[in-house]
C-alpha cells in the first residue's frame, strides 16, 4: 500500500472508530518514529516510552488526524514536541560523552566485539548536535532522502541538505583530529 | 577524507530498533485507551438520549393536556352558541380582542343576564364593564 493509501486507510477507521488504525500506524511509521525518537534522545528506553504517549495520545483524540493535511509529518512534529519536553523535563545535556551509545549498535551484530574505531565513530554521532543527529539518522541509518527526510523533520530540503554537510564537516574534523592524535 | 569515506565508516552502525514486544506492549495499551474513550463517548450519548426523551415527553404531554382543553372549550361554547343571544357573542368577541380567553367572555356573560333587567339595554352594562 503506498503512503497516500494507508493515510487514506488511516482516516477510514477513524471515522468508523475502528481501533485497527492504531495497528496500521504502528506497521506504517512505529519503526521511524522509533529511529527519530531514539537518535533524538539517545536513550532506546526513553524513545519507547516517548512513542507510547504518542500513541496514547492518538487513542484519547483520534479525530484529529483527520484534520492533519499528511498524517506522517503529523506525526513526526508530535513525537518531536513529546521528546522536547520530556529532554526539558530530564535537564539533559546535549554534549554527552559516551562510551558507546546506548542508542547505536553495530550493523553487523554477530560481531561480538565491535572495533575500536566502530566505537569512536559511534561516539563520534552522539556528540553532533541534535538537529544534525537527526539528519544523519534518517538519511544514514533509514535509508531517506533529503525530501523525505525535510518533510519528516518539517524542514526544506536545502535545510536539511546543508545540516547533513555539517555533520559530516563535523565528523571529518573530529575523526582527522582524533586519527592525527594517535598518528 | 571524502564524504563517500565518511559515509561508508557510517554504514558500520545502525540505530536500535523497535522490539516486537514493544509493538505488543504499546498497541496493547493505546488500543485500551481507545476502547474506554468510546466506552465514555457511547455512555455520553445514552444519557443524552434518555434527557431528550424526557423532554420529549413533558412536552407532548404538556400539549396534549392543553389541546383537550382548548378542544372542550370550544366544544362547550359551541354548544352553547345556539342558545346564547346577540348580546353575549358581541361581548365573546370583544373579550377575545382585547385578549381575554373564553372564561372571562363567560363571567361577564354571567354578569350581564343577572343584572339586566327585562327590557332594559345594555349600555349601563358595557360602562360597568369598561370600569371593571
Amino acid at each position: 500500500m503506498t503512503a497516500e493509501g494507508i493515510e487514506e486507510e488511516v482516516r477510514r477507521l477513524v471515522r468508523q472508530d475502528d481501533p485497527r488504525a492504531l495497528e496500521l500506524l504502528y506497521d506504517a511509521f512505529g519503526a521511524p518514529l522509533h529511529g527519530f525518537l531514539v537518535a533524538r534522545l539517545r536513550d532506546p528506553r526513553e524513545a519507547e516510552d516517548v512513542l507510547q504517549e504518542v500513541f496514547l495520545d492518538l487513542a484519547r483524540r483520534p479525530a484529529r488526524l483527520l484534520g492533519a493535511r499528511r498524517i506522517g509529518p503529523w506525526l513526526f512534529a508530535k513525537a518531536r514536541n513529546l521528546a522536547i519536553d520530556r529532554m526539558r523535563a530530564r535537564g539533559r545535556s546535549e554534549k554527552r560523552e559516551a562510551a558507546w551509545p546506548d542508542w547505536l549498535e553495530p550493523a553487523a551484530p554477530a560481531c561480538d566485539t565491535p572495533s575500536p574505531d566502530l566505537a569512536r565513530l559511534a561516539g563520534l554521532v552522539d556528540r553532533l548536535p541534535v538537529e544534525q543527529r537527526d539528519v544523519i539518522a534518517m538519511k544514514v541509518f533509514q535509508g531517506k532522502t533529503f525530501a523525505e527526510a525535510g518533510e519528516s523533520l518539517g524542514a526544506s530540503i536545502n535545510t536539511v541538505a546543508s545540516r547533513y554537510r555539517y555533520a559530516l564537516e563535523k565528523l571529518r574534523g573530529w575523526l582527522i583530529a582524533e586519527e592525527g592524535h594517535e598518528g | 577524507m571524502k564524504d563517500e569515506e565518511i559515509e561508508g565508516r557510517l554504514a558500520g552502525l545502525q540505530m536500535r530498533g523497535p522490539s516486537m514486544a514493544m509493538r505488543a506492549r504499546l498497541l496493547s495499551g493505546a488500543r485500551d485507551e481507545w476502547m474506554r474513550r468510546t466506552e465514555a463517548r457511547l455512555a455520553f450519548g445514552r444519557f443524552l438520549r434518555g434527557w431528550v426523551a424526557t423532554i420529549a415527553a413533558a412536552v407532548l404531554l404538556c400539549a396534549g393536556i392543553s389541546w383537550r382543553e382548548e378542544a372542550l372549550s370550544a366544544r362547550y361554547f359551541a354548544s352553547r352558541s345556539a342558545c346564547e343571544d346577540s348580546s353575549e357573542k358581541v361581548l365573546r368577541a370583544v373579550c377575545a380582542e382585547v385578549g381575554l380567553n373564553h372564561g372571562y367572555a363567560a363571567r361577564w356573560a354571567y354578569v350581564c343576564r343577572e343584572r339586566r333587567g327585562a327590557g332594559e339595554g345594555l349600555a349601563p352594562l358595557w360602562r360597568d364593564l369598561m370600569i371593571q
